[in-house]
């Protein structure tokens, strides 16, 4: 029994071939790369599209090359392959690290970093078959009148959790992303790429393309975690997981702070406040244990998985003090 | 309904078939070819049973489209033993490393390809191969064991 639905299939071999095949596409249409999140949403029935566009033969879309002043990755590059590439563990380790706490082996073989970014966000009355959908009826997000979870709000508020997200916006990288009518190309900050939308996450029309990510050269030389905390250490989406990118001077004074958070908000959650806090000083214990403990205040978490709202701001106020004590043993 | 002709490699033979575009994987190493090895279980990517390998790389063959598999090589766990057993299947038996089973296809292809890069990780490295596959009866312990205790034979082999 094929478990998906039915839909028209292109594999176009290169760009101009997608440029001009995308042309002809009739309906919606979405893309196939890794097909780890994809196929999970076309057999729930959560996506149905007319035109599924195969682009994994398109080899313009993968590698991972060294330029003048940035890194580049392509978007087709997998997750298996970002956490092996001696370029990315030597220029952006903290990069590999996240990637190697997606999900599995075995889904880090197939998923894309280009996939990985566009990952749609989750809640627990969402990401369920047809059928248990069905039964309660569809929220938000999925065509309903109502969002289960913020009874009183018109907007959905499903959590983004992607890993890999937080750590490249921690980075300061941006993205470039193609229209495939136009061929237009533009590159925008990979924080652009978020709507901070629930429903409708991702900023990109069913037209456009993420071909390239870009990681600009001045962020090689800092320091850099990710930390995770999920309810098994394989498979599962975060509950939270936190990314810092910082560097501190001679005077053991910050000179570079970025925070970004994951599994909290509808978008990747950079703490612009917390960033400026810490920027300028020194990662002292009074300092940390404040800034700790006001992101986790400040943050706007509703319950969209068995992880309730309280336990999500203790889990931040604790990993991000973690984090930056880490960070101050490290760096001195 | 929307059918393409693809030709691929499964277990060292040449396969040419007609596949509907959206059938998985899964489907038609089970359905079409008769590969009940490969396990069906939770079809979402989370189990681990379904696992194949593509190119020498274990992947969850329920999340890959088969349309998408043209030219490529796969081996499932019937592709693993030549006249006899492969040491690493004899190697589960002889270790207690089987209960219901299930799991099992997975599980050996997944420390499988670890071997073939690697003819000597620790329990670490196992652990993490084949953290993609889930056992819900033996427990762990047997399954690290008895990759362990095959280690030597893949050295030679290699």
């Amino acid at each position: 029994m094929n478990q998906l639905s039915l839909y028209s299939y292109i594999s176009p071999k290169n760009m101009e071939d997608l440029y001009e095949q995308a042309r002809h596409v009739q309906g919606n249409a979405t893309l196939y790369a890794g097909g780890t999140d994809l196929i999970i949403a076309l057999k729930q029935k959560r996506l149905k599209p007319d035109t599924v566009i195969n682009i994994k033969q398109i080899k313009e879309l993968k590698g991972i090359k060294l330029k003048d002043n940035y890194l580049s990755v392509g978007a087709l590059t997998t997750l298996y392959e970002v956490c092996r590439s001696q370029l990315i563990n030597d220029k952006v380790s903290v990069l590999a690290q996240a990637a190697r706490k997606v999900a599995t082996p075995l889904i880090r073989n197939l998923g894309t970093i280009g996939g990985n970014l566009c990952l749609n966000t989750r809640c627990w009355n969402f990401n369920q078959s047809a059928f248990w959908r069905q039964a309660k009826g569809d929220c938000l997000k999925s065509g309903g009148l109502q969002c289960f979870v913020a009874k009183r709000s018109n907007q959905c508020v499903a959590a983004y959790s992607g890993d890999l997200a937080p750590v490249l916006i921690a980075l300061g990288a941006k993205v470039k992303l193609t229209h495939l009518l136009t061929k237009e190309e533009l590159i925008i900050p990979l924080k652009d790429l978020y709507t901070g939308k629930g429903k409708n996450p991702i900023n990109l029309t069913d037209k456009q393309l993420l071909q390239e990510i870009i990681i600009p050269a001045e962020n090689f030389t800092c320091w850099g975690d990710y930390h995770k905390v999920s309810n098994r250490e394989v498979i599962d989406f975060p509950i939270i997981g936190i990314a810092v990118v910082l560097n501190i001077n001679e005077e053991k004074v910050c000179t570079k702070v970025s925070i970004v958070l994951t599994g909290v908000e509808t978008a990747p959650c950079e703490l612009t406040d917390i960033n400026n806090k810490l920027l300028g000083n020194k990662l002292e214990d009074k300092l940390i244990y404040e800034a700790a403990e006001t992101a986790a205040k400040n943050l706007k978490i509703f319950k969209t998985s068995s992880a309730s709202v309280s336990y999500k701001k203790s889990l931040v106020a604790v990993t991000l003090k973690n984090i930056l004590i880490k960070a101050r043993q490290q760096l001195n | 309904m929307s059918i393409e002709k693809i030709s691929f490699n499964v277990n060292n033979q040449d396969f040419n078939v007609e596949v509907p575009v959206n059938r998985t994987l899964l489907e038609v190493l089970r359905e079409d070819l008769g590969l009940t090895g490969v396990k069906k279980g939770c079809t979402l990517g989370e189990c681990g049973a379904c696992t194949v390998l593509v190119n020498g790389l274990p992947v969850n063959s329920c999340l890959a489209m088969a349309v998408d598999m043209a030219g490529k090589k796969i081996i499932t766990i019937e592709g693993l033993a030549q006249e006899k057993l492969h040491p690493l299947q004899q190697a589960f038996i002889d270790s207690g490393a089987v209960q219901c089973g299930f799991c099992t296809p997975g599980m050996i292809l997944s420390a499988y390809a670890l071997l073939q890069e690697n003819n000597a990780p620790s329990s670490e490295e196992i652990i993490e191969a084949i953290s993609g596959n889930i056992c819900r009866c033996t427990g762990y312990v047997k399954i690290i064991e008895a990759v362990q205790s095959v280690t030597e034979y893949i050295k030679a082999e290699n």
